[in-house]
């Protein structure tokens, strides 16, 4: 089926679908919530190891042609700069895509509601709180879970 | 022409081909998770530089297992969604069952206690008294005595309760991997 189409258009057919690829898998991860982000862990580093190699062929149909190799990579940099561009001058989509910031202790009393919503257990807001050196939540002035998936932590100023 | 390139762009494989691919990705993303966790390496904080190259090379060498033949585009992404969402499975079964959760990802240990240092703990989780030191001072506390608390965290952090009062962290502490 490839022969069927000159190097220069298969090549440029490769460069579509290595745009298309990257998309996907940025929508897919930030529809996926937070938690693949922040707080990563050695699972969430070998899914996206695994998904990287799982789409190779999907960007290149396998062929080792240098200017498919060229095309991809080309491919890659324009489709990130044009995400970029467009969340630099939309801010309101980054809300829409990932949400806001979520509290999830406030004034020492814990959010039920956020921390469910957010499915972030207790196991890890206290983790979170013990690298800040509180053990109890009443301690804590603000716990928020940031958009990266991090969960920052103010401690109670006294 | 351009009929032959749209088609080249958004091939797909055919539904026996693509249940195959569902599966194969399934069964590599579960064999080689549950082989990371078996050889202990849950925490990314135990993670030094050979095991990065572990599973990189690992990923790297069950590529064709996940999509066997297949080299459409729909293909790749079929499988790259079987393991997004068989990863997003594993986490929320980890959040909501706290004991399976403990078994994969772990929990805090104990290196300090009371002030006493742990020293079977420290050994058995590869953290030399130098790092555990270290990680008391970006506390600002440099006696170990004045230590109610410190735990080697699943994220692979140390963290200090210091006794008496709540303390505060002088300085953000990037996670990095430890050093071979």
């Amino acid at each position: 089926m490839s022969e069927a189409l000159p190097a220069g258009i298969f090549a440029l057919v490769m460069a579509l679908r290595t745009g298309i690829v990257l998309l996907f898998l940025f929508f897919a991860l930030c529809m996926l919530g937070r938690r693949e982000l922040g707080e990563m862990n050695v699972f969430d580093l070998t899914t996206i190891m695994l998904c990287a190699n799982a789409v190779q062929n999907a960007m290149t149909e396998g062929s080792g042609n240098l200017s498919v190799a060229a095309a991809s990579c080309a491919a890659l940099v324009v489709t990130g700069s044009v995400l970029e561009r467009v969340f630099a001058g939309f801010p309101g989509l980054v809300e829409g895509l990932m949400g806001k910031p979520s509290v999830l202790v406030s004034s020492g009393r814990v959010i039920q509601k956020s921390m469910k919503r957010e499915d972030v257990t207790m196991d890890e807001l206290q983790m979170v709180m013990r690298e800040h050196g509180i053990t109890k939540v009443k301690d804590v002035q603000l716990a928020v879970l940031e958009l990266d998936g991090s969960i920052s932590v103010v401690p109670r100023k006294d | 022409m351009i009929e032959a390139a749209l088609r080249e762009t958004f091939s797909y494989p055919s539904s026996a081909i693509a249940l195959s691919i569902i599966g194969r990705s399934a069964a590599v993303y579960l064999c080689v998770v549950t082989g990371l966790r078996i050889l202990g390496k849950h925490q990314l904080g135990q993670m030094n530089v050979y095991d990065l190259v572990l599973i990189i090379v690992i990923a790297n060498a069950v590529q064709n297992a996940m999509v066997g033949n297949d080299t459409t585009l729909f293909g790749g992404l079929l499988s790259a969604l079987t393991l997004l969402l068989m990863n997003k499975a594993v986490i929320l079964i980890v959040h909501h069952n706290r004991m399976l959760g403990r078994y994969m990802i772990g929990e805090a240990v104990p290196l300090i206690e009371n002030g006493r240092i742990m020293d079977t703990n420290l050994k058995s989780e590869g953290v030399t008294e130098e790092e555990l030191l270290a990680a008391l001072r970006e506390y600002g506390v440099d006696r170990t005595d004045e230590v109610l608390a410190a735990r080697l965290e699943v994220d692979g952090s140390i963290s200090v309760i210091q006794k008496g009062k709540p303390g505060s962290r002088r300085r953000r502490r990037f996670k990095a991997l430890r050093s071979p």
